[in-house]
């Protein structure tokens, strides 16, 4: 039997994880421990980006989603004041039990999968790194230089349309929000 | 060689988060919640993008990652702010509280 990585198994762990939080953000009555399931969500999410080897992405991920979406989410929850759901929820107690039962079938298989899961042509090696080649001929091959060159060189135009699609989105989500006071007379 | 990662088990991860997304969209009335499954839903096709970026050893999905991260932001204000502006209306931010156009 082919021996196990420490990689192998952490993302086994944290793809357990990501299920059971996404089923807790569909599942749970309460939007506010639905928002706390998401953080969960995006930080094992990030800690499958680091496994697999994109680290700066790893970053951005927990800057951007938790520091910022989550914030987001959790000041629209506490500004209306959203009260548990009186929606019946479509599990019953014994629905319940089987969503438990079938998350914990999903792991088994899990683990049986990765017993059986072999190298193969497409798989993921985490150690090598694309490398980018700029002029006068030298290579960039550390991970952060070859992203920042992809893209403040060949997508320079759509990072700038990116960045003016923030504005225009930032500035029309004031305007929706704020109170329109000649709608309401 | 025992230290990859298959790149078809990352696969499946997707698709089942993916499925739970769209579960949340068609069966929660909560607007918010929905947004937040649209969320989940937007990552695990992030995820892809990085599996298959690092499988080919090609960072132009990562950049890919990075605009859908940034389109994501944007459409979490605007989101958010509708929503507002519903509850301001309705008092209420159940998807079946949006009845206006019904004949009742």
């Amino acid at each position: 039997m082919e021996e196990i990585s420490l990689r192998q198994t952490l993302f086994y762990c944290f793809a357990f994880v990501l299920t059971g939080s996404a089923l807790g953000v569909v599942f749970h009555r309460n939007p506010v421990k639905s928002a706390m399931f998401l953080v969960s969500f995006f930080v094992a999410l990030a800690a499958t980006y680091a496994l697999i080897g994109a680290e700066i992405l790893a970053t951005l991920q927990v800057l951007v989603y938790v520091g910022a979406i989550m914030v987001l989410f959790l000041f629209v929850i506490m500004l209306i004041a959203v009260r548990e759901e009186s929606f019946e929820s479509p599990l019953s107690n014994i629905g319940r039990a089987a969503v438990t039962c079938a998350l914990a079938l999903a792991f088994v298989l899990q683990i049986v999968l990765l017993l059986q899961t072999r190298g193969g042509k497409g798989d993921i090696n985490p150690h090598a790194q694309p490398a980018v080649s700029i002029e006068a001929g030298k290579q960039l091959t550390d991970p952060a230089q070859v992203t920042s060159v992809i893209l403040f060189r060949d997508y320079l135009i759509a990072f700038e349309l990116v960045s003016l699609l923030l504005l225009v989105a930032v500035v029309g989500a004031i305007l929706i929000a704020k109170k329109n006071r000649r709608l309401l007379e | 060689m025992d230290d990859f990662l298959s790149a078809r088990a990352i696969v499946y991860l997707a698709i089942s988060l993916f499925a739970i997304g769209a579960i949340g969209v068609i069966t929660r009335r909560n607007l918010i919640v929905v947004l937040m499954s649209v969320e989940i839903m937007l990552n695990s096709v992030n995820l892809l993008f990085v599996t298959f970026s690092r499988a080919f050893n090609e960072n132009t999905g990562q950049i890919m990652v990075l605009f859908v991260m940034a389109i994501a932001a944007a459409e979490a204000a605007v989101g958010l702010a509708l929503v507002i502006a519903l509850f301001r209306n309705q008092r209420s931010v159940m998807t079946d509280a949006m009845q206006n156009l019904k004949d009742s």
